[in-house]
């Protein structure tokens, strides 16, 4: 098992509080623990395809339609811990969740999928939740670095404003 | 009159042209009494307001002299009729000198004076009146002075006063107002006394009274100073070579009646000189012997030095005396003055005194001249024992020496040669030299070696200064800020120095290294770590040493008011101030000050500005401060390392947030669905 990067592992503050550090198991991009954990979720995901495959079709193939945000996230995400999967998979799933749902509980064939997938609020609904996830994956650090600049802006502000305080009563001294 | 009593508390003014001394005497400095003056003090109308119509006057001291003051303090127990004797004593403010001064206030003798202080002629005396009238008055003094040990050391017909108007029964005049001796000529003196500066003859003992004694008789027996006319080198040497009783009787016929004690007094040896007991027994008829002096062993060939033979040690001791120290020097390393010293003379105790004297060697400001100059000195002691201490153009007795610093001292002379006497430990060679079997000497040493310490150590409250104080115990304070207030004890210090701030006369630091060495001497509880301040390089540790040295005295005497010492203080508390180091300590230092100093006490300022706990706890919070300087910049290098890992980190958790989020939006579209659905 590998061991959390020391660098996060030192993280402290603002950094820490967002759960920065990988989770155990989770290894850096590039690494061979990263990779071989990608690869686990790759098979666990060509199992449960083939499954699906073998047993319902039509849901196999409403799946690999509207799972493409998610395996275009396979490819891309280079990140610790897969969080660009791990955000982007969520919602595709769930958007897919109400339409096999109502293959299961109505017609399920393979017409169906078809059908549901000429319509424009199937694609509008499926991806749409995913490029909701690829947005908040994007727009996440962003908001987080600027909530944490404000933060050390006023620390570093406050030091300086006891710095000027402390010089002003003690003279050049203090700094000694 | 002025008597600026606000400097003078202890002094109450006077009416008219008078000052008042310790609230009895009013002393009319427009009232001399020219009869009863001495040298070294004016005398002047000293009325007694509790008793009306007694007869004192005051004798006011000459500053530049140091009165004698055991003498005056043994005189004031004692309350002798036959000697002039203190009624009161202090230093009062004398207007026509516009300086204070020391006045000794006694009862004005009924009788006149024996003879003017400069008149060598008199009127013959007859033999009987001169016993009874005059040798049995004073030798009954003398009793008294004995029981006292105080040798009166100024017996001379112009000192010499009567108790009655009749003339019938002599007292003594002055001891107090000047060094022991010093008005009395050499005829007067003994050899001892006569080699010696006038003023550095030292006490002595009462068998130089004695002396003196004798001397009176001779001079009232033929009513004339005997060696009139001779100088007083050619008395002195006159003296060493035929003994004073030829010397002093000369070609005159002595009445038998008197020869006894004539004999008796005028002995060159002390040991062999008739003692009090001795002259009463003869004033009692009795008939004593005379004890013969042991003689000086004299050479069967004389030391010939500028065509003069010296035949005795003595003598030549003299005759080396008057060469420069170079040319004695030179002829003390001749092969002669071995030769003459060992074979010639052979007295042993002399060859083993020189070569100690030639053994005993002392570092020397002068340098090899400085270490002649010791060397002869030496050599002169190791020849002539009882002789005073001969060094350079000085001759002091061993008791003379505080004498000689103090009058050098008064007189702003060099105070290179009693310093160089100190250090070159000549008065211990001289007690060596002496061989009394009395632990006295062991003692003179032990002082001198202290007092070598004493002026070894250049701190204040030590040096030459504290050497003068102990060794002269009537000096006044001779600080150039207070000298002209005659200081004589610690209750007028603050007074005097506050005068002295009042005149301007001082704008800096009121203490200066006379007033530190006199508190020295007479105040034992004073810090000594106080006065070792008063040199330090801290602006602010000076200040608070001189204030807390003055606030002990206005603590210890008074007076509870000092304006304007308080305000020195005031203007130079900004370096004390400063010491703090919170800017609002010291402006709150700075702002309390005000009403501190309207309070004019020295001790309260110096609890204010010398306070511990402040200080502590200033320096307590600086300590804090610094602390927290150091993290507050440790806290804005976090900041600059947070801001360099700004990007991954918030990154990292910008993802773990959009996890997040999304797995809680993924939840609640899959919560929603099975419950539209119905599967919930």
């Amino acid at each position: 098992m590998a061991r959390p990067p020391a660098r996060a592992a030192t993280m402290k503050g603002a950094a820490a509080k967002g759960k920065a550090a990988p989770a155990a198991g989770q290894g850096r991009p590039g690494t061979p623990a990263a990779k071989s954990s990608k690869n686990a979720t790759l098979m666990l995901a060509i199992v449960v395809l083939l499954v699906l495959a073998l047993f319902e079709r039509p849901v196999c193939m409403l799946l690999v339609f509207a799972l493409v945000p998610t395996m275009l996230a396979w490819l891309v995400d280079n990140t610790s811990g897969q969080s660009l999967i791990r955000t982007v998979a969520p919602l595709n799933l769930a958007s897919v969740l109400p339409f096999a749902m109502k293959l299961w509980h109505e017609h399920n064939s393979l017409d169906q999928v078809f059908a549901f997938m000429s319509g424009s609020t199937t694609w509008v609904a499926l991806y749409g939740a995913a490029a909701f996830g690829w947005l908040l994956y994007y727009l996440a650090p962003a908001v987080i670095t600027s909530v944490l600049e404000r933060r050390i802006e006023k620390l570093r502000d406050a030091a300086t404003e006891r710095q000027k305080a402390l010089k002003d009563e003690w003279g050049d001294d203090v700094e000694k | 009159m002025s008597v600026q009593p606000q400097a003078n508390p202890s002094m109450s003014a006077a009416s008219g042209a008078a000052v008042r001394l310790k609230d009895r005497f009013d002393i009319h400095y427009d009232k001399p009494l020219p009869g009863l003056r001495s040298p070294s003090a004016a005398a002047f109308v000293a009325e007694d307001v509790k008793t009306p119509g007694s007869r004192h006057f005051a004798m006011i001291c000459d500053p530049k002299m140091p009165p004698r003051l055991e003498a005056i303090r043994k005189l004031q127990l004692l309350k002798s009729y036959g000697v002039l004797t203190p009624v009161e004593v202090g230093a009062v403010d004398w207007a026509p000198a516009n300086r204070r001064m020391f006045a000794i206030v006694c009862e004005q003798p009924l009788g006149e004076r024996l003879a003017g202080p400069t008149d060598n002629a008199i009127t013959p005396w007859g033999e009987e009146a001169l016993v009874a009238h005059i040798v049995a008055p004073i030798v009954q003094t003398l009793l008294d002075l004995d029981r006292e040990i105080l040798p009166h050391r100024g017996i001379r017909p112009g000192n010499i006063f009567f108790r009655d108007a009749n003339r019938r029964v002599a007292m003594l005049g002055d001891c107090m107002t000047s060094p022991p001796g010093l008005y009395q000529s050499v005829v007067y003196e003994t050899i001892e006394g006569a080699l010696a500066q006038s003023h550095t003859r030292g006490a002595g003992s009462p068998a130089q009274d004695l002396y003196a004694l004798g001397v009176l008789v001779l001079h009232l027996l033929f009513g004339k100073l005997p060696c009139a006319g001779q100088t007083e080198e050619k008395i002195v040497e006159e003296k060493i070579k035929r003994g004073s009783f030829y010397t002093l009787v000369s070609e005159q016929r002595v009445p038998a009646g008197l020869s006894e004690l004539l004999r008796g007094l005028l002995v060159d040896d002390p040991q062999a000189r008739w003692r009090l007991g001795d002259i009463q027994m003869w004033l009692d008829g009795r008939r004593m012997t005379i004890k013969q002096p042991v003689p000086a062993i004299r050479a069967p060939r004389g030391f010939e030095i500028a065509g003069e033979e010296c035949e005795t040690a003595r003598h030549l001791a003299l005759a080396l005396d008057m060469q420069e120290p170079e040319v004695a020097s030179r002829m003390i390393r001749g092969p002669n003055f071995e030769t003459w010293i060992t074979r010639t003379l052979g007295d042993k105790q002399v060859v083993e005194a020189i070569n100690m004297a030639f053994s005993t060697r002392s570092e020397s400001a002068g340098g090899a001249a400085g270490q002649n100059a010791q060397m002869v000195s030496r050599v002169l002691m190791a020849l002539d024992p009882p002789a005073p201490i001969r060094f350079r153009d000085a001759a002091t007795a061993v008791d003379g020496i505080g004498s000689l610093l103090a009058v050098t001292m008064l007189n702003a002379g060099d105070l290179m040669l009693p310093t160089e006497i100190l250090q070159a430990r000549l008065p211990q060679f001289w007690c060596q030299r002496q061989g009394s079997t009395k632990g006295e000497d062991q003692a003179t040493i032990r002082f001198f070696d202290k007092m070598l310490r004493f002026l070894d150590d250049k701190r204040p409250g030590y040096g030459i200064e504290r050497v003068a104080y102990e060794m002269t115990p009537g000096l006044h304070c001779l600080s150039p800020i207070i000298e002209s207030r005659y200081v004589e004890q610690m209750r007028d210090m603050l007074p005097a120095i506050e005068f002295a701030v009042q005149a301007k006369t001082v704008d800096v630091s009121p203490v200066d290294r006379h007033i530190a060495a006199f508190m020295a001497v007479y105040e034992n509880n004073v810090d000594e770590g106080l006065l070792y301040t008063l040199i330090s390089s801290d602006p602010a540790a000076r200040v608070l040493g001189t204030l807390q040295l003055l606030a002990y005295l206005q603590e210890t005497y008074g007076p509870p008011q000092v304006p304007a010492l308080i305000q020195l203080f005031g203007q130079q508390a900004k370096p004390v101030i400063e010491r703090f180091r919170s800017r609002y300590t010291r402006t709150r230092m700075q702002t309390g000050l005000t009403a501190i100093l309207k309070e004019s006490s020295l001790r309260k300022l110096a609890d204010y500005l010398d306070s511990a706990d402040e200080q502590r706890k200033d320096a307590q919070r600086f300590q804090r401060a610094r602390l927290e300087y150091q993290q507050t910049i440790k806290q804005m290098e976090k900041a600059v390392q947070q801001t360099q890992e700004l990007n991954a980190s918030a990154k990292m958790a910008g993802h773990s947030v959009a996890v997040k989020i999304a797995s809680l939006i993924s939840s609640a579209i899959v919560g929603v669905t099975l419950f539209a659905m119905g599967v919930l």
